[in-house]
């Protein structure tokens, strides 16, 4: 990827008209620590995305309580619940809506891939945010737990700055 | 020697008055300046919808100029009253500036601000500060 | 009691629990109901009537009354409830695809003074489903009619806006049909 430009599956976004070098460090810094999300609680994932954002399972001190209600205040979509064929034409405006620097985190089964709803024969949903978004952290889990959304914003702000808040923790 | 000191004054006065004028302007334009300078020129697009107007991600129905309560109106009209007020307040203290009629002065000032406010007490009288917005039932 | 009052109000309008249960197996045509004459008779005697004709008790069934009417009746059955204060709950069908039929089952229901639930079934031929909207008379029917159009293809004459509610809006499938395979 060059530096400062954001790809678009072929496409190139052009940059900004003033380049910033290691300053971008510090940008890119910024712009982890104070990820506002849309609130884009479709289904289910939506309890879990609440309770996240509600005092036991803080979001606030990640910067990321603020859920915005308007696309062009937000950073990050994130996507918690089951997409039906009809919401997806709104989700696609949404996601048009939101000015760059944008990310998208599919939360749950059924953003991820349709979750519990794939069967031959279904007629209803679209299987998966990334069939038309390009998602950039997958958080799964049928709902996935708060801590695993907070566990998917760390890793998104490891992917915009190369800096992990906390270490990765394995079972052991 | 006179008119040379008071000049010197005139000018440096309009320096000053310059200088906060353009710092207001910075304060006010610098933003926009700088966020047009450092934003990417572009953002992704899906179906090239991002300059619609929002409605939660649905095609907008109606148009965006609606009616609303005449109460909103009425409050800035009265606030510009005051506002008005408070700008004819400011070289006050520069004008009224004569230890020797203090008293005069202050009765001056006081019947000044008593007429403006006749305006504020004209409306106040005729309801324009009650707050009830009368909603019409569609058909 | 109120409870007496509100059923004997409903029972002005709903003579007696008519609980369809005979099908007929080799019949295609559209079936009227077992007892015409006493939906006529609901229609034209609109006096109070001793209560006491509860086929199915509410801990049972959970409503209180249940009418089957043919189309043609179903307008002036809604009106009648809507008079006497009844609000709609729902309306949804049911395929019954042996008798080759379709319903259409309105709820409708009041709690004000006492608890009362009526539900209201119509039957019409699965091959052309066609049911007269109650949207006239409650309003709050549009959507329901929406929904039950698109999963069970009853199409419902005059209604304002039958598009469909929960389905794509180019949706021409029916899913909740009984044959309906993806």
């Amino acid at each position: 990827m060059d530096q400062g430009s954001i790809r678009v599956g072929t496409e190139n976004i052009p940059s900004a008209l003033v380049q910033f070098a290691s300053a971008d460090k510090l940008i890119n810094l910024g712009r982890a620590n104070s990820l506002w999300p849309l609130t884009f609680g479709i289904a289910c994932c939506a309890i879990e995305m609440m309770a996240a954002g509600c005092a036991r399972f803080d979001l606030a001190r990640f910067g990321a309580e603020v859920f915005r209600p308007s696309p062009r205040q937000s950073d990050v979509m994130i996507v918690a619940g089951t997409i039906s064929k009809k919401m997806a034409p709104g989700i696609k405006t949404l996601y048009d809506q939101m000015p760059e620097p944008k990310w998208v985190i599919a939360m749950g089964n059924c953003a991820i891939s349709g979750g519990p709803f794939v069967f031959e024969g279904q007629y209803g949903i679209i299987e998966g945010a990334d069939q038309f978004l390009p998602v950039d952290i997958y958080i799964p889990g049928c709902p996935p737990r708060p801590e695993a959304l907070i566990e998917g914003i760390i890793e998104l702000e490891y992917k915009i700055t190369g800096w992990r808040r906390w270490p990765k923790v394995t079972a052991e | 020697m006179e008119p040379q000191f008071t000049e010197f004054l005139y000018r440096d006065d309009i320096l000053w008055i310059t200088a906060f004028m353009l710092g207001g302007l910075a304060f006010a334009l610098g933003p926009i300046a700088i966020v047009y300078l450092f934003m990417p020129r572009k953002t992704r697009q899906i179906h090239n919808k991002a300059s619609q107007a929002i409605e939660c991600g649905m095609d907008p129905i109606g148009d965006s100029w609606i009616r609303y309560g005449v109460v909103f109106y009425l409050y800035a009209l009265i606030f510009l009253a005051f506002d008005v007020d408070v700008l004819f307040l400011f070289p006050v203290a520069l004008a009224y500036n004569d230890a020797m009629f203090v008293y005069r002065d202050l009765v001056e000032i006081v019947l000044f601000v008593g007429i403006l406010a006749l305006a504020v007490i004209y409306a106040w009288i005729k309801g324009v500060f009650e707050w009830e917005r009368k909603t019409y039932l569609r058909p | 009691m109120i409870i007496e009052t509100v059923k004997s109000h409903l029972l002005e309008l709903f003579p007696e629990y008519a609980q369809v249960t005979e099908h007929v197996e080799e019949t295609v045509a559209l079936e009227e109901q077992p007892s015409p004459e006493a939906k006529k008779g609901k229609k034209e005697q609109l006096v109070t009537r001793p209560n006491g004709l509860k086929d199915c008790s509410y801990d049972a069934c959970g409503y209180h009354l249940d009418l089957q009417l043919s189309t043609g009746q179903l307008l002036a059955a809604t009106a009648l409830l809507f008079k006497n204060g009844f609000f709609l709950e729902t309306i949804t069908g049911v395929d019954w695809i042996k008798e080759k039929q379709l319903e259409a089952v309105y709820d409708f229901s009041r709690y004000d003074f006492d608890l009362c639930r009526v539900v209201v079934r119509t039957r019409v031929p699965r091959e052309n489903p066609v049911i007269p909207t109650i949207t006239g008379i409650y309003s709050g029917a549009s959507w329901h009619e929406r929904e039950t159009h698109d999963f069970f293809g009853i199409k419902f004459q005059g209604h304002p806006h039958l598009i469909p509610l929960l389905l794509p809006e180019d949706a021409d499938f029916h899913p909740l049909l009984k044959d309906f395979k993806a």
